[in-house]
């Protein structure tokens, strides 16, 4: 699905040079779950800047599901950004003027589908997601957690072959951040392909491969046998509303 | 497709911030709305000052003497009989021709006594000057022919001295005589241009005037007036009669003794005003749109780097450069056109009404407002596209990491 071959990017600030990436080889199949983990510094996001098509790189060769991407123009780039790759983000980066229906329906007005259809397909997508009872809501009157929700509905809404996602637990608490991680397990049940950055290994644990990132250049790729369950973790973890706090006590005695 | 989604979004910002589309669409309202409002009165002001002057009619002409030859006090050459023979004689084309011989007299009717302007005016006045009976009927050349002592009465003079009754056939004495109203005309509107008469004149035969005035002497006019069949006539009149009271009268101090005026001549100096005049208020106008146009563009320049942020977003789902520059020219251009039409209301309104109270005719042509809101669209696109095409230029990755 993905290819990187050598793939470097060097920044200009001011008088100095920074080379952000070094030299990048990485391939990523079908249907697999990758975390991409590194200290800050590491490259991790300029790395997911590239392969999710906002960025190109400065040498070397990025083939997308075949095509080499990496010559390609704005406007060929943004196609692929709006029909094959779907991005969540850390802030979710979603328009706070318009509710969360015409959130999820922007990729596909830029895709050109007619109201009738983005309507639906936008609703079958926050379905997915379990919001389609917030449609109507707009981001400042839903939770960080709905709130992301809504961005990896938006992500998934135009049938994308791969999606991305750039530290998506990163602004929630860690109950929170689990039911998101849990969505994107059951995503990739369903045989999305998913490729995640993190700097957290809590996180990382639950996909199925970690590659890790240091200075610029990959430093490690290791695949995990187990990865573990988000969901059964919700269920073990203190929720504070359901649980009673002296039966837990009581039971442990 | 995305013309309409374009519109949606705008009108999702303009819901958004409804205080700042307010003022931004303020600018333009007013730039618009008074270039509406001065056209549209400009247009009833020039036709009303047009419709008046047509009323006279542009091949009117009247002679009289040349002050500019006479100093103050200086016993003034007139218009003898002969002369006035051959003016009725020797030009081609003339239509209507009428002397004015005016005096303040006293008139009486059953003892309700009043000092009057009294006009002494030939039958062709009532014509030249579109003057209409309300009631009765003007002087016929029947009248002077068989000697009537007749008169028309303007509507004031006759409530005075007849209240509510009806003034045909009563007989008012003055100048010693027994005068009987045949006609009473309808009530003077106030316009720009005047015979002279107001709603209390009242009309007799010339000859009665003359009498008055001169006594057992030489009857002498001071205005001779002439209308003609054509504008080619009117011409030829003007040389014939220059030639004549020339030859006549000759110079006095290098200046003829009579002259001669076209209602031509004023028609086209009128019109030659009220052009400067609309040019000046046009480019006053034209200037408000401008700096409304840039106060659009200023605004339209802070909400791009405002929404820097969303333009990124929207990169990263898939917009194009084209797409965000198509997005923010229908912003631009729909806060201008809707800024335009509300200006087009205004202007409107002011325009009818300034008309009412200047009783003017409100005039209303469908193409000053299509071509108000035709302009309304140009200022969106001129001042809009730089800001667009700022937005469009932005890189997602830059974009995106502004906080």
């Amino acid at each position: 699905m993905i290819r990187l071959e050598n793939i470097k990017k060097t920044y200009k600030m001011g008088m100095v040079e920074v080379e952000a990436l070094r030299g990048i080889n990485l391939e990523v199949r079908e249907h697999e779950f990758v975390c991409i983990m590194g200290a800050s510094g590491s490259g991790k996001s300029t790395l997911m800047n590239i392969i999710g098509c906002l960025d190109r790189p400065t040498e070397g060769r990025y083939f997308l599901e075949g095509r080499d991407v990496s010559g390609l123009g704005d406007t060929e780039l943004a196609r692929l950004r709006n029909k094959k790759i779907g991005f969540v983000f850390q802030t979710f980066n979603l328009l706070p003027r318009i509710t969360a229906l015409r959130n999820v329906e922007l990729p596909l007005v830029y895709a050109g589908l007619r109201e009738r259809e983005r309507r639906q397909l936008a609703f079958d997508a926050l379905k997915r997601v379990g919001l389609e009872h917030r449609a109507k809501h707009k981001p400042n009157e839903l939770s960080g957690g709905q709130r992301q929700r809504v961005a990896i509905a938006r992500a998934l809404v135009n049938n994308p072959s791969i999606i991305f996602a750039d530290e998506p637990t990163g602004n929630l608490d860690s109950r929170t951040g689990l039911s998101i991680i849990a969505i994107f397990q059951k995503l990739h049940r369903e045989g999305a392909t998913i490729i995640m950055v993190t700097h957290e290994m809590d996180i990382a644990l639950h996909a199925g491969r970690i590659v890790y990132l240091k200075d610029g250049l990959i430093t490690g790729d290791e695949r995990i046998s187990k990865p573990k369950d988000a969901e059964e973790e919700l269920s073990r973890v203190a929720d504070l509303d359901n649980d009673a706090l002296a039966e837990a006590i009581s039971k442990h005695e | 497709m995305k013309i309409a989604e374009g519109i949606r979004q705008t009108f999702e910002v303009i819901a958004s911030n409804k205080i700042r589309s307010f003022l931004t669409m303020l600018g333009i309202n007013f730039g618009v709305g008074s270039l509406i409002a001065i056209s549209i009165v400009g247009l009833s002001f020039r036709t009303s000052i047009s419709g008046e002057m047509g009323k006279f009619g542009s091949n009117l002409i009247w002679v009289r003497p040349n002050r500019d030859a006479y100093v103050r006090g200086e016993h003034r050459v007139l218009l003898r009989e002969s002369d006035v023979d051959f003016f009725n004689r020797y030009l081609p084309g003339l239509v209507y021709k009428s002397t004015i011989l005016n005096r303040w007299v006293k008139v009486r009717y059953h003892g309700k006594g009043e000092d009057v302007s009294v006009f002494g005016v030939s039958p062709d006045y009532f014509s030249i000057f579109a003057i209409k009976v309300a009631k009765g009927r003007a002087f016929v050349p029947e009248d002077i022919r068989l000697h009537r002592k007749v008169c028309v009465i303007r509507p004031d003079i006759a409530e005075d001295l007849f209240g509510d009754t009806d003034p045909i056939g009563k007989q008012i004495s003055m100048l010693g005589h027994d005068y009987t109203v045949v006609g009473l005309t309808e009530r003077l509107e106030r316009g720009f241009l005047s015979d002279g008469s107001d709603n209390s004149t009242i009309f007799i035969p010339s000859s009665y005037m003359a009498r008055l005035i001169w006594g057992g002497r030489e009857i002498k006019y001071w205005i001779y007036l002439m209308r003609f069949d054509s504008m080619s006539n009117v011409d030829n009149a003007i040389d014939r009669i220059d030639n004549y009271l020339i030859n006549r009268y000759g110079y006095l101090r290098g200046e003829k003794r009579f002259r001669i005026d076209k209602m031509d001549s004023y028609i086209k100096i009128v019109d030659r005003v009220l052009n400067v005049i609309s040019m000046l208020i046009l480019v006053i106008a034209s200037i408000s749109l401008v700096v409304g146009g840039l106060g659009i563009m200023n605004i339209m320049l802070v909400t791009v780097t405002e929404r820097t942020r969303e333009i990124g977003i929207r990169m990263a789902v898939g917009a194009n450069s084209r797409d965000i520059l198509v997005q923010f020219m229908i912003e631009a251009i729909t806060l201008c056109l809707l800024g335009g039409g509300v200006g087009v209301v205004f202007g409107v309104g002011i325009a009818a009404l300034a008309c009412s109270i200047l009783k003017w005719n409100f005039l209303m042509n469908i193409l000053y407002v299509l071509f108000a809101l035709g302009i309304s669209t140009l200022i969106g696109l001129v001042f809009g596209i730089y800001p667009a095409y700022k937005a469009s230029k932005m890189m997602p990755v830059d974009a995106l990491r502004i906080e």
